[in-house]
């Protein structure tokens, strides 16, 4: 089967400054691939590459076959949809216009979203279990309930391929564990998600494959179990880390879990 | 926007055009205009005096129609940019369209060349400034909209001190005051042909924004997210840019500069329907033109000698603002 996302000899630099080189990936229909690293090294680069919003100095990105600089704007956010780190929005629209922002791929220029539209967006929010707050003003929501609006959002995109950056990042520990949720069951639902956490144990909580990036290239890409390994944390993250199985219902319920040396002379 | 906000936006500017018809420093009976209106439309021979005619039809009618339009475009062009640039400061002359007209009127008036090259003078201008800092914002290659503005903010400088230079070598006793005059707005020297010769613009304009109005929430997140949501920002950016540019400078070129209205009638918009572009452009169309035409009402009615528009938009609109954002403690922001 061909990859439902192929990344292949990847090039980025701004200005002079490199931030990855000679990348490949391939990412297939329905599988969730996290993206490891260090601050900086280049996730949220490479995701906005794939999104179509940076263009790559050298290298090719194909979705579905397509290259997707070819690709017309609209036809390629129905194929890729993007959640953004880094968010201010600068009205207080209500949660509902947020989400459907999301059919714009699928408007022509005439037309402003339908009811069919405002169905899909309502849909979208009841699936991330956000449909309660529709009437409220979003930037009145705390950090967890926006980042579910705007996966809302972009699912209402009705994408193959979502890309999330460091969708947990700022988020309590039960919000954590929501989004992981919501990410399983996007996958379960039969979408492509590509996700950048620096978070070595989410690896472990979502079901697909890891790629560990490090001074601009992946040192390893693989199942979790695989790759995520202690030397592998201490290369990208420079610190020493044990990984152990933690048992959760009987011993063939095994979970590895990633945890940071701290010593007292630390 | 609930039936009861719709009737309302549609039924303000109506009632204010009929009251703004009789009040004057001649003031005529309601009952009266009614008479002269409803007669006039079906062509009874007239029972009142020629001269009330003359006032509706002949100035107070024109006058006011203008102050509809005008009030309407600038409206609705610092609604378009406020969404665009993702700034709620921003007013319709952010990209230098004022101060380009306003040079391109001095310059008419510098060389006397009467007041049909004013109003085309500052109509081009106006125009010529905003492409100017459309193309020196392209010249970086960012698709940036701080680009934009940064470009505008140096247009407007470059502008403004040419208008000074104009002044500075006017004619004192004549040209320099009627530069003045221009630049403070007003619309006493207005007519029906001034009407329909910027009509083509502001409903080209305002229709064009009306149209993309929707996709300006979808812009207002942001150029990268919102074409990360399919949409192509960029011809987007340039269509609202050229359509606000033409209604404010067709506009300001028959009013003078104006300021203030299109900064604080979409806040008014906001404080009434919400912040969705959907809503808040017709809303801005309609608070826009009826507070402009309020404001002109004031103006030729309040002393002898008119008030120029410019200074009591202004005068009384920032206090008004002032009030409104302590009532409502800016909730809508």
């Amino acid at each position: 089967m061909p990859a439902k996302l192929a990344i292949s000899d990847a090039e980025f630099s701004y200005g002079e400054r490199d931030i990855f080189h000679h990348l490949n990936l391939e990412v297939m229909s329905g599988e969730v691939c996290c993206i490891l690293g260090a601050n900086g090294c280049g996730k949220t680069t490479l995701l906005r590459c794939i999104a179509g919003t940076l263009k790559l100095q050298s290298g090719e990105i194909y979705v579905d076959g397509h290259d997707v600089y070819d690709l017309k704007i609209n036809k390629r956010a129905g194929r890729i949809g993007i959640v953004f780190q880094e968010h201010n929005i600068a009205f207080p629209y209500n949660v509902l216009e947020v989400v459907k922002m999301g059919r714009t791929a699928h408007l022509n220029l005439f037309n402003t979203p339908s009811r069919k539209d405002t169905q899909i967006a309502e849909e979208k929010l009841a699936m991330v279990g956000m449909l309660h707050l529709k009437d409220k003003p979003y930037n009145q929501l705390s950090g967890g309930e926006r980042q579910l609006i705007l996966i809302a959002r972009t699912i209402a995109q009705e994408p193959e391929v979502v890309l999330l950056d460091e969708p947990t990042s700022h988020l309590d520990f039960r919000n954590q564990v929501l989004i992981l949720k919501i990410i399983n069951q996007l996958v379960a639902k039969g979408l492509t998600v590509i996700m950048s956490t620096h978070l070595p144990n989410h690896a472990f909580l979502v079901s697909g494959k890891s790629a560990i990036m490090h001074n601009g290239s992946f040192i390893a890409i693989g199942d979790p179990t695989t790759v995520v390994t202690e030397e592998n944390m201490k290369t990208a993250y420079g610190v020493d880390v044990k990984i152990r199985d933690v048992a959760l219902d009987g011993l063939n319920d095994l979970i590895k879990v990633c945890v940071p040396v701290l010593r007292k002379a630390d | 926007m609930t039936r009861k906000q719709k009737s309302l936006l549609i039924l303000l500017p109506l009632i204010i055009l009929f009251v703004s018809l009789f009040v004057g420093r001649y003031m005529i009976p309601p009952l009266e205009v009614c008479q002269v209106l409803i007669g006039k439309a079906l062509s009874i021979t007239p029972t009142w005096e020629p001269k009330i005619e003359t006032i509706i039809f002949g100035v107070r009618l024109p006058r006011a129609l203008l102050a509809l339009v005008i009030g309407a475009s600038l409206s609705i062009s610092g609604a378009s940019f406020q969404g665009l640039f993702r700034n709620p400061l921003v007013s319709p002359d952010i990209l230098g369209v004022s101060s380009g007209a306003g040079f391109g009127a001095a310059l008419a008036i510098l060389l006397s060349l009467g007041p049909a090259y004013v109003q085309v003078f500052a109509l081009a201008f106006g125009v010529l400034a905003v492409c100017l800092a459309y193309l020196l914002s392209r010249i970086y290659r960012a698709d940036s909209v701080i680009m934009l503005v940064l470009s505008g903010v140096v247009v407007s400088a470059f502008f403004g001190a040419l208008i000074s230079l104009t002044k500075t070598v006017a004619d004192p006793q004549t040209k320099l005051p009627a530069i003045t005059f221009w630049l403070m707005g007003s619309l006493s020297t207005s007519n029906l042909q001034d009407l329909i010769s910027i009509l083509p613009f502001v409903l080209f304009g305002i229709t064009g924004l009306l149209i993309v109005r929707w996709r300006i929430n979808v812009l207002s997140m942001g150029n990268e997210e919102a074409m990360s949501m399919g949409l192509n920002t960029r011809p987007l950016i340039a269509f609202i840019v050229l359509c606000a540019t033409l209604t404010t400078a067709a506009s300001v070129s028959v009013s003078g500069i104006v300021g203030w209205v299109g900064l604080m009638v979409p806040h008014l918009g906001r404080m009434l329907v919400g912040p969705d572009h959907k809503y808040l452009l017709p809303a801005s169309l309609s608070i826009g033109a009826s507070y402009l035409l309020v404001m002109d009402a004031i103006a030729r009615t309040a002393s002898t000698n008119e008030i120029p528009l410019g200074i009591l938009t202004a005068i009384i609109g920032a206090p008004f603002f002032a009030y409104l954002l302590r009532k409502t403690r800016g909730v809508w922001l």
